[in-house]
């Protein structure tokens, strides 16, 4: 697949530079094993080894199966309106893309600036009251962000990205007929800040982690009811990454987002809470491609 | 190399110490004067308490029912000044006055509260009645405007 234009005997006669020699780089599950290529002394090609024996992907793909959990609680809930919603357990169908369009450059600070996204989607999630009230439910999460990375090459290689972009939770609920609590429909889109590591354990094995904060723009329906909403969020990953072959991995990923609110009320109000705690949990397993 | 490496880990895990230790909801610093307010007398000298604080706005003015925004028959039993909104006022889905202090038997705010109301379903709908002390809590609001 990686080829050059030169014999061996003319590689030979020019040293090979020393940033190219895949023994000193960052050994990533990208690298095949047996890096043994010849190459040309300039070129694109001498750029695109040296992208991959750095482990310095340029696009990946990704799919898995999730499963979500959402946890509404109030906190100092007054009345019979603000009650605890409990979602157990929802599968869910997740998709992502990570790009680094200028990953073979060689350009500093460039070749690691790229851009991900991702989209999950719960199916099944239509639940009912104890009055046999039936609520239709959809949830939706998704996101977007720009991403600068920072190699670490060493025994136990290290990625670590720092990000900025946006994320949404989109969890609508609609009654078919009254419900007398609150409904916690919330299509919440917040501002993304986070850091991520990958931590490479074995040549084949790989722990995740990330955070992040989330500054929310548009808080969600459920929020409006209450007066002097202050909505944010964070969100903390894990995962561990298993290569099976050059480029591809299976991922075991958990993510976990907290949105905490903060109410004014007054008497009179027709909501009345201290605050609220939107909790959702989303662990799966899946499969990503790395080039 | 490996200086540099330790400085981002343990930038990076700095970051994430940080992410957990936030994240918590309000709360209410005085949630008495909600429970006093929305609760009849604690001296027990008026056992209804305010009305329209205690029954209206938690009982009917739930989601999609008789709130501030879009209330159902265009009847608000929640923003302040309630009376002024039923005292003589006819109701829109069926012939009869919401409120009538002279003979608040009358009132269809009160005949709805029945099992078997002269017109339409029984309030508040998909909920539990009201107990008997709560009706009658009405009956004396409505006599008392």
């Amino acid at each position: 697949m990686h080829t050059a234009s030169p014999p061996r005997a003319a590689a030979a006669a020019e040293p090979e530079p020393e940033s190219l020699n895949p023994k000193l780089l960052f050994s990533s599950p990208l690298t095949p094993p047996d890096l043994t290529v010849t190459i040309g002394d300039r070129g694109p090609a001498r750029r695109e080894i040296a992208r991959i024996a750095a482990g310095r992907i340029e696009v990946a793909v990704s799919a898995g199966i999730d499963a979500g959990r959402r946890h509404f609680t109030y906190s100092d809930p007054i009345g019979a309106q603000p009650r605890p919603y409990l979602l157990k357990v929802a599968p869910m169908m997740t998709f992502g893309l990570e790009a680094y369009p200028l990953a073979s450059t060689g350009l500093p600070f460039l070749q690691d600036l790229g851009f991900r996204g991702g989209v999950s989607r719960a199916f099944a999630v239509d639940s009912s009251t104890t009055d046999g009230v039936t609520i239709q439910t959809s949830w939706t999460r998704f996101g977007g962000e720009v991403r600068e990375r920072v190699l670490l090459g060493g025994r136990h290689p290290v990625e670590l990205g720092i990000a900025a972009g946006v994320d949404a939770s989109y969890f609508t609920m609609t009654a078919k007929g009254v419900v007398p609590a609150l409904v916690p429909s919330a299509r919440t889109l917040a501002l993304r800040f986070g850091a991520d590591v990958r931590l490479q354990l074995t040549h084949r094995f790989s722990l995740l982690a990330g955070g992040a904060y989330l500054s929310t723009t548009t808080r969600g329906e459920i929020y409006d009811r209450f007066r002097g909403p202050r909505v944010a969020g964070v969100d903390a990953d894990v995962g561990g990454a298993l290569a099976l072959s050059p480029g591809l991995e299976a991922r075991l990923t958990g993510r976990y987002t907290r949105y905490f609110a903060a109410f004014k009320p007054e008497v009179g109000d027709v909501a009345v809470a201290g605050g609220a705690l939107d909790e959702q949990i989303q662990v799966g397993m899946g499969l990503r491609y790395a080039h | 190399m490996r200086t540099e490496r330790r400085r981002w880990v343990w930038l990076a895990g700095m970051g994430l110490a940080l992410l957990g230790a936030t994240g918590c909801p309000g709360t209410l610093a005085d949630k008495e004067r909600f429970l006093v307010d929305a609760g009849p007398s604690p001296d027990g000298g008026d056992p209804c308490g305010d009305v329209p604080t205690r029954l209206f706005v938690p009982r009917c003015g739930g989601s999609g029912c008789h709130g501030a925004t879009a209330p159902q028959q265009g009847l608000d039993l929640v923003s302040p000044g309630v009376a002024a909104r039923v005292v003589g006022v006819p109701a829109i889905s069926c012939a009869a006055t919401l409120a009538t202090p002279a003979d608040p038997a009358s009132s269809f705010l009160y005949t709805k509260l029945a099992v078997k109301p002269p017109c339409g379903a029984q309030m508040p709908l998909a909920q539990a009645p009201l107990s008997s002390d709560d009706v009658a809590c009405i009956l004396e609001w409505i006599a008392a405007q």
